[in-house]
């Protein structure tokens, strides 16, 4: 009896979860227009579904958003797809993956209304086949609560004072990583890697991406994190803390912009075309601030109070994005070497 | 170590009656000719390196072949094969000398909170890396608990000597990822071999010591080996703990392989690379099956196994100065979770502890509840599969127990980063199914493993019996065999629930739409500031998990 009462509790949810799982997989609703994008985009605290919504509103057409992991797996993804592409619009390359998007000729130009209203600098693909719909700059941060001796300088950071003092991300395998190695490049040049050799020490730890790094800063693992001058945005908006700060450097912060276009023989053109008008929508632009936490690309979006000027770098420095990569791989090898 | 289970249950004997059994061996599972079994042979590998093969195929056999070359010549490829070899090596050590003592002392004395321990020690399994590497350093770390309590006492704390950010420290954490697979096939070894040839040793005049190395080693021997092949697979393939802990700038094949295929688009070398690592790992789980099967012990079956006792003073010196160890270098990391789940740092003006404002957003805004749905949804079903599938495959090929073995082990030789690269071009408007399917499969091979074991253990005679007495073979399946291993199959199920509920890969490159279970929305939670969020999914999921583990206390491949 008693092994039939526990077959009974074990088979039962089992077959409701077959007929739930088969229910809910044909239940979906059709979609009018597939946009690929990356994982944070999609997700709860992302901008997709609010977008979806509010575009749904308007038009009546169905977007459907598909997360493809971070930017650089949309990549390889839209790659292989390239002469059957199941997407219409591509949101969330950066421009440090932009020559090799472009280079596969994925994507086909259109020239969306709002596009007038985005700063001339940030209009990084001049043909328009990627368009910025928004931009930060990678910025190191700090815990005010945890040192008082502040490096004005990326080459401060190579002093005793600030040994496993630094939480960066490995340029082989995150974004803002790559973007600090780019960030170094466009500062130093030829001199790159005499300068990382001296930063060796000062790096408590590179995580594979931005989320652990930037857990073990707020875990008080080490004062400096790699991170965006928008990052005390979240904190001031949400946990209402002034703890943690943007460390302001005499050389500058790099920029990043991040991209969307839509795909070459994209099945649904016409609505393709209206949201990427819609994304660059006053009201579009007006929800990316508190979802992506990056500045909005057009420059008339007002911005919450959590965002501040202090907060912008004193100079705006442009990364190099072409073989980035490759250094990235050979100055990681030549550490691995000289330790 | 495992619970006492009945071999042939259903009391045969009343079934039987005293009619002569048929030859051994006639007894033939299903309906099955040789045909159906050498198809049901090859789906496991077909199904397995269908990724790969995908990849393969859709780049073009000569780009990899140059790729090849090319990673080789460059001098890429050899370190990162070095390097991923080294600390595999160094972490399969780790746990064989933390698992191997706990094997002893869970198999030698029955004491309360046993299976908790057991249950406990499976967690790690199932959380997303990314907890799990949280929960170490802040327990390792500089400003760990470990650190704080040992400056409190006037010692250098270990991230004084930078000691988590290097290969031991690397070695540490993979070796508590992996001691519990020593722990549990070593143990049920340990239990499973009888005490006669030791004892009978030692009635001839050896020693405890001698007596061990003749009676008791050859019989664990290759359950020592199968772990430490698991092991060495696991801390081989693994990729945020490496990432996270390994020194810097440091490669394995898999962060390579990752590399090639995130950023440098060049799916090619990316390509290359993991054939070369799936051979590699491939030769290496073939020697140690060699190994294993040249060092079998006569078979013990049919004689009862040791029966664990209760403890004397010695027992229990053994047993709490282990229990201690483990909770202090072991469950400390994981409880790191749980305290992280009870920080609120959304509190007006500063981060608060214990409090359970983390715990009220989740629930409030529906995001656990819709999470929980979705993880119920496809791990529940995936789970079924991978058990069903597994005891099929088990009872078609038992009749080989090496090769099966090996065959099962063929999936978990394969990149993770490459098998979802290639489910991704193999399915690019995926739905929840294929999120089902690939988890099943991802499963299998532990759940093939639980029920080739099972099926070794089980004596045939009640389904020869059964046989001989008319009954057609799917009856003799359904009535005598499958009651006898259902509760290795409830183990299997347990498991392989657990593992689908804690897979955040395959969700994540396939990108179902409005499809989030827990260990996805974890993902998101960390990606988005939200830390103690995530730790609340954490923790949740280690409850569901070791909900599945508890329930009568299932271990992990044996019933």
């Amino acid at each position: 009896m008693r092994r039939r009462i526990l077959t009974i509790a074990i088979i039962c949810p089992v077959v409701a979860a077959f007929c739930a799982a088969t229910l809910l997989s044909c239940a979906r609703p059709t979609k009018d227009l597939i946009v690929w994008s990356y994982d944070s985009f999609v997700s709860e605290y992302g901008p997709g579904q609010k977008l979806a919504e509010l575009f749904g509103k308007e038009t009546g057409v169905q977007v459907g958003f598909v997360s493809k992991g971070d930017g650089g797996q949309l990549l390889s993804a839209l790659a292989f797809e390239a002469d059957r592409p199941v997407a219409d619009i591509a949101i969330g390359l950066d421009n440090l993956l932009l020559p090799k998007a472009l280079a596969l000729g994925l994507f086909s130009p259109y020239r969306p209304k709002g596009l007038d209203a985005v700063d001339q600098v940030l209009r990084i693909d001049s043909s328009n086949r990627l368009v910025p719909f928004d931009y930060g700059y990678f910025a190191i941060i700090y815990d005010s609560t945890r040192t008082k001796e502040l490096p004005t300088s990326l080459a401060d950071f190579t002093k005793g004072a600030y040994a496993k003092q630094l939480i960066l991300m490995d340029p082989r395998t995150s974004t803002p990583g790559l973007g600090f190695l780019g960030w170094t490049k466009a500062v130093y040049g030829r001199g790159l890697s005499a300068y990382w050799k001296l930063l060796v020490p000062s790096i408590l730890v590179m995580t594979p991406g931005w989320d652990t790094g930037y857990g073990l800063f707020t875990s008080g693992e080490a004062p400096f994190v790699l991170s965006y001058t928008t990052s005390p945005a979240y904190h001031r908006e949400v946990e209402k803390t002034e703890r943690y700060k943007v460390l302001p450097l005499a050389e500058g912060n790099p920029l990043e912009v991040e991209l969307a276009g839509i795909l070459k023989g994209a099945k649904n053109r016409s609505n393709a075309e209206r949201f990427m008008d819609f994304l660059l929508s006053a009201e579009a632009q007006a929800i990316l601030p508190t979802t992506q936490w990056m500045y909005p690309a057009r420059s008339d979006t007002p911005l919450p109070p959590g965002f501040r000027d202090e907060d912008r770098p004193v100079k705006v420095l442009t990364i190099d994005a072409e073989g980035l990569v490759a250094e990235a791989a050979g100055l990681m090898a030549e550490i691995a070497r000289t330790r | 170590m495992s619970e006492a289970v009945p071999i042939v249950a259903g009391k045969p004997a009343d079934r039987s009656l005293a009619i002569a059994y048929p030859a051994p061996g006639t007894y033939v599972a299903g309906a099955s000719s040789s045909f159906a079994r050498n198809a049901a042979l090859a789906l496991l590998p077909i199904l397995a390196t269908l990724p790969l093969a995908a990849l393969v195929l859709r780049i073009g056999p000569g780009q990899v072949v140059e790729a090849f070359g090319r990673l080789f010549s460059e001098g890429r490829g050899l370190p990162a094969l070095a390097f991923g070899l080294k600390q595999a090596a160094g972490s399969s050590l780790v746990a064989l000398l933390v698992g191997l003592p706990g094997a002893w002392i869970f198999a030698t004395w029955r004491f309360p909170g046993r299976s908790l321990a057991r249950a406990l020690a499976l967690l790690p399994f199932c959380l997303p890396p990314v907890l799990v590497a949280l929960g170490f350093v802040q327990y390792y770390g500089r400003n760990g608990i470990v650190n704080q309590v040992l400056s409190g006492f006037g010692l250098p704390g270990f991230g004084a000597i930078g000691f988590l950010y290097s290969l031991p420290g690397l070695c540490l954490v993979h070796g508590f990822y992996n001691f519990p697979l020593v722990l549990d096939l070593v143990g049920s070894a340990l239990s499973g071999i009888a005490p006669t040839r030791s004892e009978a040793a030692r009635s001839l005049g050896a020693g405890r010591l001698r007596a061990f190395f003749a009676g008791t080693l050859p019989g664990i021997l290759p359950s020592i080996l199968e772990a430490a092949a698991l092991s060495f697979l696991f801390s081989f393939f693994s990729f945020v703990v490496v990432m996270l802990f390994a020194p810097l700038g440091s490669a394995t094949t898999e962060t390579e392989i990752w590399r090639l295929y995130r950023l440098e688009g060049d799916p090619a070398g990316a390509t290359a690379l993991a054939l070369v690592q799936t051979f590699l790992a491939l030769m290496i789980l073939g020697l140690l099956a060699f190994g294993a099967s040249r060092l079998s012990a006569p078979s013990s079956e049919g004689v009862a196994g040791r029966e664990s006792r209760k403890p004397g003073p010695i027992g229990w010196i053994a047993i709490a100065g282990y229990g201690f160890t483990l909770a202090v270098l072991f469950f400390g990391p994981l409880l790191m979770v749980l305290f992280g789940s009870l920080t609120d740092r959304q509190a007006f003006g500063a981060a608060s502890f214990p409090a359970i404002g983390s715990w009220l957003r989740v629930l409030g805004s529906g995001l656990l509840a819709r999470a929980l749905v979705d993880t119920l949804v496809s791990a529940l079903p995936a789970a079924l599969i991978a058990t069903a599938c597994g005891f099929v495959l088990a009872n078609l090929w038992k009749g080989n127990r090496m090769r099966a073995d090996s065959l099962a082990s063929l999936p978990l030789a394969i990149s993770g980063v490459v098998a979802a690269a290639g489910w991704s071009l193999l399915l690019p408007t995926a739905g929840l199914w294929a999120v089902i399917l690939v988890e099943a499969l991802i499963a299998l091979p532990f759940s093939l493993k639980t029920s080739l074991h099972a099926l070794s253990l089980l004596k045939e005679e009640g389904a020869e019996a059964a046989r001989s007495l008319g009954a057609s073979p799917l009856q003799a399946l359904l009535r005598i065999r499958l009651p006898a291993i259902l509760p290795s199959l409830l183990s299997s199920l347990a498991f392989s629930f657990a593992l689908a509920a804690g897979d955040a890969t395959t969700p994540l490159v396939l990108g179902v739409p409005d499809f989030e279970p827990l260990p996805l929305a974890i993902y998101r939670l960390a990606g988005a500031y939200r830390f103690p969020e995530a730790c609340v999914l954490g923790v949740v999921l280690a409850l569901l998990s070791g909900f599945a583990f508890r329930a009568k206390g299932w271990t992990f491949f044996h019933a």
